[in-house]
């Protein structure tokens, strides 16, 4: 039998339509209507919480209990927060020191990724960009291949009169289904933003006001399958830091 | 596309697992830091004293470290069997009140009954409140906008000026995120 899509199921369970055909499967299949039952707990756990319900922090005196009954050194729980920073700076697997926040599979993917970020050069070495001279120039990236890709490029980030624009022009990029997104990261990968699509070599493509670009230094292309999938697909051909002063 | 930040998550959570199953070097207090705000959340809704509360946190990192061995992944998430602990703990603190006191108040009957299978448990509760603390943004708003305010695909859409595709997909992902979260727990009890 063919079974109801698991995204179908969420819908309904969370009070959006579906499909006729979709409730009518569920009448008749113990285990589709088993998972949409689970679904449907996990939705009114939701709803029967608020703003209110937050996590509160043991004091300090229980953590002092627990490392002496267990025989290790209190200082373990700092150095646990260091190994996490650290294995956040090599290869994200583990983000929860910072608590809430930006938490990307992409990040496991591609930090490894990070690491080979070195391409920033002089911006005097590279050629000027083509497009709009206007405005000036407050911070540059050299963006390197990532993975098996060739292409090579550039950007800059541009400021005429307080708006600001990313020009990026790149070189030698593979032939790939789907198109290309341009996208500026956090340097842990812990968020992102995309800017949009780089239709061609070229793009010149706004940054939005009041983006903290400072938090999200790194210039990156992806390759995006048609898939109406909005999150980026972990398939980078091109990145690079933006250098200055941005 | 492959799954999103929901997997990173599941990694790093099997990861401290794995680690402290094996009681390597800085697992307890890895385990601590993942779970210690939600195992007294728990403890504090239960028995609403701070006191017992912190007693009980404290006990249940110490039998769970102890009992670390008898921890296995194909049971259940790590925080599950971390719940179920504390569940036990819970129950010990509220027998040693009853023995103190011949009394039981209306505190431990409103437990009892949030305990029920009919209604969702206080443990599946805050474990939501983790994983929905742990999402990511804009996944993390886009829930709690669905949750706490009841508001429709396309009211949040409107509210964040997300398209109602990326609203819809980001929603899909968390529900089945979330709830593998709260079925394994439930294998565990």
């Amino acid at each position: 039998m063919r079974h109801v899509d698991q995204d179908r199921l969420a819908d309904l369970a969370i009070g959006e339509p579906a499909p006729d055909k979709v409730t009518a499967h569920l009448e008749s299949c113990a285990q589709c209507a088993a998972e949409f039952e689970a679904l449907g707990k996990v939705v009114s756990a939701g709803r029967e919480l608020n703003e209110t319900d937050v996590l509160v922090e043991p004091p300090p005196h229980v953590w002092e209990g627990v490392a002496r009954a267990a025989g290790v050194d209190p200082h373990d729980l700092d150095r646990a927060a260091a190994f996490e920073a650290g294995q956040r700076e090599i290869g994200p697997k583990s983000s929860q020191a910072s608590g809430p926040g930006f938490r990307w599979t992409l990040a496991a993917a591609i930090a490894g990724l990070l690491a080979g970020i070195g391409g920033v050069v002089g911006w005097e070495a590279l050629n000027e960009p083509d497009g709009d001279q206007s405005g000036s120039i407050v911070a540059q990236a050299a963006l390197d291949p990532v993975a098996e890709s060739t292409a090579s490029g550039r950007a800059e980030l541009v400021d005429v009169d307080g708006e600001r624009r990313l020009d990026i022009d790149v070189a030698d990029l593979p032939a790939a289904d789907g198109y290309l997104e341009v996208w500026l990261l956090a340097p842990d990968v812990s968020g992102m933003v995309s800017l949009g699509i780089l239709p061609g070599s070229t793009a010149t493509l706004a940054i939005p006001d009041g983006l903290d670009v400072s938090a999200f230094p790194v210039v990156d292309v992806s390759i995006e399958p048609f898939d109406g999938d909005p999150v980026h697909s972990g398939n980078s051909v091109i990145r690079g830091e933006l250098q200055g002063d941005q | 596309m492959p799954e999103t930040t929901t997997v990173a998550d599941d990694t790093a959570d099997a990861e401290i697992a794995e680690a402290f199953r094996h009681g390597d070097d800085l697992a307890l207090a890895r385990v601590y830091r993942r779970y210690a705000s939600l195992v007294h959340t728990v403890a504090l809704r239960a028995l609403n004293n701070a006191d017992e509360a912190a007693e009980v946190t404290q006990q249940v990192f110490i039998a769970a470290w102890q009992s670390r061995e008898r921890y296995s992944p194909a049971g259940g998430t790590l925080a599950g069997w971390l719940m179920g602990i504390t569940r036990h703990k819970i129950a010990d603190a509220w027998s040693a009140r009853e023995r103190q006191r011949r009394a039981v108040d209306s505190a431990k009957a409103a437990y009892d009954r949030s305990e029920t299978p009919a209604s969702v448990s206080l443990t599946d509760r805050m474990l939501l409140v983790d994983e929905l603390s742990r999402l990511g943004e804009p996944q993390g708003r886009i829930l709690r906008l669905a949750f706490y305010d009841g508001l429709t695909h396309a009211e949040i859409s409107e509210h964040l000026a997300l398209p109602l595709g990326t609203v819809k997909s980001h929603i899909r992902r968390s529900l089945t995120h979330l709830r593998g979260r709260l079925e394994v727990d439930d294998a565990a009890r």
